[in-house]
Formats: C-alpha cells, structure tokens, sequence
C-alpha cells in the first residue's frame, strides 16, 4: 500500500474505532457496572437452607426464622407499593409512559451505595425536582401481582416515564412523592435486613 | 531578609513544617524569585501554570524538530504533548510541578542528540537535563530514567547486540556509552537530595490485592482521606494501608483509556484519545521509524493500569481481577525507588511523549511524500480538536468556574488583632474541602500563625499532627468539629495550656461560599458548624471579639476564667433528619409557588440549619404555626453560599415549622443539620 492508501485505511480504522467500537465497549463495561448483587428473596434463601439441610428438612434458627417472616413481609409491602404507584394513572396514560421509556434520562442513582436500587431514589428526586415537595397519602393498591423483578423494576420505570413526560397532575405527583418514599422506607429496611441475614448465613451458604 | 531554614511554624504551629519539597524545589524558587521581585502572588502561580503548558508544547517540538527536521511536522508533537487531559487536569488539580512535564520530552531531546552525534558537549546537556527534573519533580526524575532504559534497550535491539563490535558501530557504541554514563551521572548529581526523598516520601507499603477487593477496609481508609475519622484512632498500620490503597485509586482503568476524556479529577486522566489517534496514525504513515515510540508508548500506557487489572474504574476491584498482576506490580514490589512513584496514571506522560512524537514522525513521512497534498490544512484542523478539546471533551475544564481569589472581610479584621497563633474551626487534617485549602492563602493577608494545614499528606506529618491535638481535650474536639457527635468535653487546664503555646485567635464561619469546585467529591458539609458546636464556642469563649455577620473571632484569653470543664452533650437538641437533605440522601427541596413543606412538629425554643440556594432572599420562608401563633418570616439566605440559620420559635406548646416557596417560579433550598433546640 502507498502512503495515501495507509493514510486513508488508517484514517477509517481510527473513525470505526471513536464512533463505533470505543463507545460500545465503553458503554458495556458501564453497564456492567450497574449490576448490583442479587437481592435476597425469602425462596432463593430457604432453598439454600434446604440445599445445606443435612435430613432435607432444614434447621432453621428461630432468629433466621424470624428474620425471613420479615423479608417476606417486607417484599409484600414493596410489591404492594411498587403496584400503588403504577396503577395510580388510567391505562391509557401508563401505556404512553412505557412507550416513551426509552427517553428517560439514565438513573441518578446508579451504584449509590446509600440505596437499594437506584429506581426508587430517582423517582422521589425526579418528582420533587418536576412537581415540588408536596406530599399526599397513596392508596393501598387493590392490584395483586406475582411481585416477580422483572415486572416491578418496568413498573417503576413506567412511574419513572410518567414524571419525566409531566403525565401526572399535582396530586397525583403529591401522592407519587408519598409513596416513592414510603418505599425508599420499606426498601432501606430491606437493605438493613439483607445484610444481617448475608452476616448470620455467611458460615452456612 | 532571606530565611533560609526550610521549617516553619507559621503553618502547622507550633510543631512546625519542612518546606524543602524535593519535587518542587525549583517551582519555589522561580516562584520565590518572582514574588520577591514584586509580582503578585496570583499572577505568579498563574505564570508559572502558563509557563508549564508553553513548556511543554515547545520541548516536544523541539523533539520532533530534531527526529524529523520540520517545523510543520513537530507542530504536531508539540499541539499533543500539550494538549493531553493529564496536563488540564493536574493544572486544575494545582500541581503546577507536574504540568512542568516538558521536561520528559527535553530530556528524551537530549537522548536522541547524544545517539545521532555524541560529544562531550551533548554528555553534559543530556545529564544536566536529567539532573535538573530531580529539582522539579520526583515522579519526573524516575519517568525519565524509565523512558532513558526503554530508550536504551530500543537502540540495542535496533543495532542489535552481536554487531555493536563491529568498527562501522564506533559512534553507536560511543552513544549508548554516553547515555549510560549521562543517566549515571545525573544520579550522582541527585544522590545528596535522596535523603530528602526518602523523608518526604516515606517508605512505601507492599501492595496487598486483598486490600484493594475488602470494603470495608475500603470505607476504613475513605474514613481516613475524607477526614472523617476519629483521629485519636489513626495509627501507622491504618496510615500504611490507607497509601497502600492509593496505588489503587490512582491507577487508571480500561474504560478511562477508552473513553480518553478530560476529566476534572487527575485520577482518572489519560493520554487523552487525541494523542493515540495521532500515535497510530503516525504508526500508519512511517511505519517502521515509529516502532520503538509506539512500544515505549505501548509499555508506558500498560503500567498506567497499576497492579491488578481494573475494567470499569470501579473503586473496588473484584476479588478476581488479583489473580493477575499486571508489570507495574512487579516493578513496584522489585525495582529500586519504583515504589516511589505510587500514581501509576502519571506514568501516561511517558506514553504521551512517545505518542506525540511519532504523530510528528508520521508528519514528516507525510510532508516529505510527493503523492500526498499539503499537510497544512490538516494542521489546522488538528490544532483547533487539539485546542477546543476542554470546551467539549468529558468534564469540560474551560466550562469550570475561575477560582475566586478574593479573601474574606474577616481575614482583614484578624490581621488588625494582636500577635498569637490563629484555630481555624472546624480542624481538618485531610484537604478536603475549598475553605481548608485556602488557609493558607488567607494567611498571607491576616500573617498570623496558624494551627490548620492542607499539607498533612504524608503519613509521618498526620502522626506528628495527631500526637499533638490527641493531648489536648479542646484541639481533640475541634478536629472534625462539624461531624463530631455530642458530647464534647472541654477542660479548663487545656485551654490554659494552648495559651501557654501561644495560640490566641479562633475564627469560625456563619457563611461559606459553596463549593463549586469540590475536591473530594461534595464535602462542603464538613465545614459547617452545627448548632452542638457554636454552643460548645459560645460556652469556652463567651461573646466573639470580632463578629462581621458571616464570620466570628474569639479570644482566647475569655476562657482562661473557666474553672470546670465545659460539657454540651447535646441532649435537648432534637436532630430532624430530613429527608431532602443533600447529605444524605442527595434529594433536593424544590418548592413550587405556595408549596410548603412541614419540617418539624412539637416543642421547641430555636429551629438551626445550615440552608444553600441560588435564590433571592424573601423567596424562601419560614413559618411557624402554633396555638394563637402564625408567623412567617424569610429564611436569611446569601445566594450562592452556606448560612448557617438560627430562629427563634418565639411559641409556646407544640409548634408546627414549614418552609414555603414564595417565588414567583420554582426555589432549589439545600438543607442540612436541620435541628430544633428544645
């Protein structure tokens, strides 16, 4: 090859590399980044037990007991939460919110380690930021659902979308503001939770 | 007259400090001379800052000019060397020293002027420029003599070692020669200033992988660089791992050298994309002649990446990533004085060099082809990406705000008082935030000595630091003053014996200008007083000899008729823990028209905080509901600082306290310390 060859191959091989390869790579070793560790679940921590059971029946410490009644409980209300919040909007109004997820700036939150996860922090500060600090009781949700991850993190994304898009009228920020904290509360339980039962179940995992 | 005695007690008083810096030696005595001769002392700092970039740009021109002969080729080095993100980073981190970086590339100058022709003349220019780096920065002198053995060992392999006997490899061999007997030389010269190396630069830690993957030992030694551990409890163990662990935090990571921006924090600073573009694209143009740059660039950017491999920059390395240490750890662990330079991401400066220059080489291959066109135009081009890079590039450092180089009213009023060594509150023992840093500058209007410093870095100086104030009751209580829980215990005979030292003056702060340029992340907070503080200050000094609104002055000589110790422990303070406050969650209070907030219902005599808005006053108040009482009143606020607020409830029984927006749009209000003094 002569020079202006090289020059002309080197310079497309420096183009692919700043606008193709480097922020893909980039933006995937971002992403992994925000993978957080598993959170416990009540069924993930007892099929453990009964995996290291000795007799297929585990035995189970009645402050472990105790501690995982409360990691159920906990997880119900975050559910029952996570549902008040996003059925807060009529159906028509959510199903816009999901459509336009993909608008919404990245979380504010992400790999903070004062939370939980960084979805439930950024609404309450999405909201204050767009509505002001108003707050109102949530109603109880009168929803049930499975309570499965997956469901709830896209739940509170369309929450999420609703704030950023301005979906919500003032009450119904008021009332978003009121329950995102309400569970930001459940949730630092959670966490606090989480990590005695990582410390008590350390020897036996 | 000159002082030539290197300890000080105007800084760090009474135990004193060492000013003889082996890296900054001939920084201070240019800067020295400058401010001697009447230059103000800013536009000093700011020259010598300018004069490092100039610098810069024209020794590794002058490099390239030598290795290519062209003007236009070495404009290409010279535009990289001087525009790579490590230079505006560490110019904005104010280590002016290391932004002195052309100094590599004069010396890399006087390498290639030995090889081509050696002569005693060129000896003596290729060991007086590595000589002189020692005076100007440490890290330098050891880049140097790195880049000087990869130079050395690049000429062998490319001679090639079985032929350098024969008679035609007389000057090849008279060349390495004399870069070995320059570099040994320059050693020799720099041998007396060891012993003062060794003292600034304590002996270093083993690098421990462990150390790097355990959080809490990770939060352990954040404790420690934030400030924000007790210092009666620091040790030489804890001090070792807390620098062990900085080799760590300052080694850079995958995604920095992939993303290749301008970053605010030098940590995470690189050789910047541009200079690797240029790099491969000279690699691309001159091919072979470029070999020997682009593996020494190659090595440099590899040991860039510290001990363990770190994908994402993440601040704790996953417990894997140890499994394979990366080369800087065996040059740390094995080579002599290596350990020395503990900041693996400097060691970019050597692989900007190279890459700059073989940009230049590839310029030339590029000016001297008759089937290209004119480079000039491509030039420009460069120049103007080069140059507009910290407008748009990453934290965009021509976006940050200047530094205000104003001092504060009350730093004129000490400077009226009479003599005695100055306590600045709260006591910080890690440069943490702008007002810590800038002790020193307020020094030099008020001349009074003073206790605080931002210059206990080193491991040695924090314990002496330590052994001082660990003995004394009321220096233990005001370090840290505004984090430190209740209670605090004074006793009369340690005031007694801080006025036998000499010690007069302490100055406390009302309103501090908020931190637009932090340091350690959003640390403004560790400056602000809270209310258990200012009534410890009230009780040990009594009425302030000077109170401008914003800043107080006590006397010491007030508390020298106290004869039992004071105690505030801090039990009728009720701490409202709010759940917008920006230290610990972040939330900001953003009130819309009307909108009101409710921040405390109950008894209560006073409502404290420190609040920060870009707002006018009047647009934020406070309002106070109680029986037969409704009162609302504006929140005293200083647009654009930290005020510390103390309102009086003025109700009886159980009171309801709110914040209202009374703008015409939207208030931001930061708040923080939210307290009610029952």
């Amino acid at each position: 090859m002569n020079l202006p060859q090289r020059i002309f191959w080197g310079s497309f091989a420096v183009c692919a590399w700043l606008f193709v390869v480097t922020p893909s790579l980039s933006d995937a070793i971002h992403r992994s980044t925000l993978e957080g560790p598993e959170p416990f679940s009540v069924s993930t921590v007892r099929s453990i037990l009964f995996e290291n059971g000795d007799t297929g029946a585990p035995d189970i410490d009645p402050d472990l007991k105790e501690m995982l009644s409360e990691l159920a409980a906990l997880e119900l209300a975050e559910n029952e939460r996570v549902t008040a919040l996003w059925s807060l909007v009529d159906i028509d109004t959510r199903t816009l919110a999901l459509e336009k997820i993909g608008a919404v700036p990245p979380l504010t939150y992400a790999v903070d380690p004062r939370f939980f996860d960084p979805l439930t922090p950024s609404i309450v500060q999405r909201t204050i930021e767009a509505y002001g600090f108003t707050l109102e009781p949530l109603p109880r949700s009168t929803l049930t659902q499975r309570g499965e991850a997956g469901d709830q993190r896209e739940q509170l994304m369309t929450v999420l979308s609703l704030i950023h898009h301005d979906l919500l009228s003032q009450e119904q920020a008021a009332m978003t503001l009121q329950g995102a904290m309400d569970l930001l509360d459940l949730q630092m339980k959670r966490k606090t939770l989480e990590e005695r039962l990582r410390s008590q179940l350390e020897d036996q995992l | 007259m000159w002082d030539w005695n290197p300890m000080t007690t105007e800084i760090l008083f009474p135990i004193g400090y060492n000013l003889w810096s082996f890296g900054h030696m001939a920084l201070q005595l240019i800067g020295g001379v400058l401010v001697a001769i009447g230059v103000p002392l800013i536009v000093s700092y700011n020259l010598l800052l300018l004069a490092g970039c100039w610098t810069s740009a024209l020794a590794a021109h002058a490099l390239a000019r030598e290795l290519t002969g062209s003007h236009l080729a070495a404009f290409v080095a010279g535009t990289t060397f001087a525009t790579t993100p490590y230079l505006y980073a560490e110019g904005g981190a104010g280590c002016i020293e290391l932004v002195a970086a052309g100094l590599i590339p004069l010396y890399v100058f006087c390498l290639v002027r030995v090889m081509r022709v050696p002569s005693t003349k060129r000896f003596f220019q290729a060991t007086l420029s590595l000589a002189i780096i020692g005076l100007f920065n440490w890290y330098y002198t050891l880049f140097a003599g790195m880049f000087g053995v990869a130079f050395l060992m690049w000429q062998l392999i490319e001679i090639g070692p079985t032929s350098l006997k024969r008679p035609d490899r007389n000057l090849h061999r008279k060349g390495l020669l004399m870069v070995v007997g320059s570099m040994l030389l320059a050693a020799a010269l720099n041998a007396p200033l060891i012993a003062e190396a060794r003292r600034e630069t304590p002996q270093r830690p083993g690098l421990s992988a462990s150390l790097f993957a355990d959080e809490i030992a990770f939060e352990e030694v954040r404790s420690v660089t934030n400030g924000s551990h007790p210092i009666d409890e620091l040790n030489e163990a804890l001090l070792e791992r807390v620098d062990a662990i900085q080799v760590h935090f300052n080694s850079t990571s995958i995604r920095s050298l992939l993303d290749g921006k301008f970053e605010v924090n030098p940590l995470h600073s690189t050789p910047g994309k541009l200079a690797y573009v240029v790099g491969f694209l000279g690699l691309v143009a001159a091919g072979r002649r470029t070999w020997g740059w682009i593996a020494i660039s190659a090595g440099a950017t590899l040991l860039t990446l510290g001990p363990y491999l770190n994908i994402s920059g993440a601040l704790l390395l996953s417990s894997s990533a140890s499994d394979w240490p990366l080369p800087y750890y065996w040059a740390h662990e094995y080579l002599p004085f290596f350990a020395k330079a503990y900041r693996p991401y400097r060691i970019g400066i050597i692989a900007s060099t190279a890459l700059s220059t073989a940009g230049a080489i590839g310029a030339a291959a590029w000016i001297r082809s008759s089937t290209m066109p004119r480079i000039q135009p491509v030039l420009v081009v460069l120049a103007l990406v080069a140059f507009s890079q910290p407008h748009w590039s990453g934290d965009m450092p021509s976006q940050r705000p200047l530094a205000d180089a104003s001092v504060q009213d009350i730093y004129s009023d000490l400077a009226e008082l009479d003599e005695g060594a100055v306590i600045e509150l709260p006591i910080q023992y890690q440069p943490v935030t702008t007002a810590n840093a800038r002790t020193q500058y307020n020094q030099t209007v008020h001349r009074h000595p003073i206790l605080n410093s931002n210059q206990l870095i080193r491991r040695t100086d924090l314990l002496r630091f330590r052994d001082f104030v660990a003995d004394n009751s009321a220096l233990q209580t005001f370090v840290d003053l505004s984090r430190k829980d209740t209670p605090y215990i004074v006793e009369p005979q340690d005031l007694h014996a801080l006025k036998k030292i000499g010690f007069r003056w302490l100055v406390a702060h009302r309103t501090i200008p908020e931190d637009t340029v932090s340091l350690a992340g959003e640390m403004v907070h560790a400056d602000l007083l809270p209310v258990e503080a200012w009534q410890l200050l009230s009780e040990l000094f009594g009425e302030p000899v000077v109170d401008n609104g914003e800043s107080v002055i006590w006397d010491l000589e007030n508390a020298l008729s106290l004869q039992a110790p004071v105690h505030i422990d801090g039990e009728n303070i009720i701490d409202l823990g709010l759940i917008f406050d920006p230290v610990e969650t972040g939330f900001p209070l953003v009130l819309f028209p009307g909108q009101a907030v409710s921040v405390y219902e109950g008894e209560g005599e006073r409502f404290t905080a420190w609040v920060h808005t870009q707002n006018q006053e009047g647009e934020t108040t406070f309002r106070i509901e109680g029986p037969g009482i409704v009162r609302e009143e504006p929140l005293p606020i200083q647009p654009g600082h930290w005020q510390y607020i103390d309102i009086p409830i003025d109700g009886e029984g159980r009171i309801n306290l709110k914040i209202v927006g009374r703008a015409e749009g939207p208030v931001r209000l930061n708040i923080t310390q939210a307290k009610v003094v029952k």
